[in-house]
């Protein structure tokens, strides 16, 4: 899978959570997942989960923890697809 | 020890949550196997609550210089939901839980705390830090004027933020302090710290 194909679906997973509505039209790989977009932390967990079932892997908690910008996620992804 | 404290709120109402309860997935991923037959005849509002003390105890042991990471079921509530556990560290746990919202406080420390929960809608952000200046305005001795939180960029943090600081004329008030909000509600947590 090509990474702007990842990038693509990581950001359409992102878009229902994200509280920042404006951030998404310079989302970019460096852009923080809670700092710029600011998605609410409580819905990580959903949003984990939405990667996993989108790309068919699975995320451990530890994978989790070193994801802070949407390249993070990408990164991940790529690295496990 | 002085008292430091967490607070998570969590709107019961929202639509997006509505059904997690039912997701094997999402609760599977937050609790423990003890945790989950704990769920009980109103497993809604119980999940939210263990999220909710695991969220406050998550904020404590950040301040307190852990890293918890990203691992809900690592952070152990009680059956009586009085204290939280994480590996060999115990905190305190209080819970206020209606219909409609659950809001947990945890802390460590004998130091005694407040804590409030109220409806707002406006900039969630901007109310909550108001409901808290207002509310420990008259601990302080302060007009709720001089009150103010910060929060200090920090590369390492999830959110790019230190933990919020509570200022009194622009100095560090000895107290301190939690901030929550989600849907409908914000929520703080404040503790008088010993010099």
């Amino acid at each position: 899978m090509e990474q702007k194909e990842v990038f693509d679906k990581v950001v359409t997973i992102l878009k229902p959570f994200v509280k920042n509505p404006d951030a998404l039209s310079t989302v970019a790989m460096e852009t923080s997942i809670l700092k710029d977009l600011k998605v609410n932390s409580a819905r990580l967990v959903d949003v984990v989960l939405e990667i996993e079932d989108v790309f068919g892997i699975e995320v451990k908690d530890e994978d989790a923890d070193k994801v802070k910008t949407v390249g993070d996620a990408v990164t991940l992804i790529l690295a496990k697809a | 020890m002085a008292t430091c404290v967490g607070n998570d709120v969590v709107d019961l109402c929202l639509p997006e949550i509505e059904e997690h309860h039912r997701r094997d997935q999402f609760v599977s991923r937050v609790c423990t196997p003890e945790e989950r037959a704990r769920l009980g005849d109103d497993p809604k509002r119980m999940l939210w609550t263990l999220f909710a003390a695991k969220e406050a105890a998550y904020k404590v042991l950040v301040k307190a210089g852990h890293q918890p990471g990203f691992a809900h079921r690592a952070i152990v509530v009680s059956a009586d939901l009085r204290s939280v556990v994480w590996g060999e560290r115990k905190l305190h746990l209080a819970v206020d839980a209606n219909e409609v919202r659950v809001h947990a406080v945890a802390w460590v420390g004998d130091g005694a705390f407040v804590s409030g929960v109220e409806a707002a809608s406006g900039d969630l952000g901007v109310d909550a830090r108001a409901f808290l200046c207002r509310s420990v305005a008259p601990i302080l001795g302060s007009s709720p004027d001089t009150l103010s939180v910060a929060r200090a960029p920090d590369a390492e943090a999830w959110d790019g933020y230190a933990p919020p600081r509570l200022l009194v004329a622009g100095a560090p008030a000895p107290m301190d302090v939690s901030l929550s909000h989600d849907g409908r509600f914000v929520a703080f947590a404040a503790a008088i710290v010993a010099a």
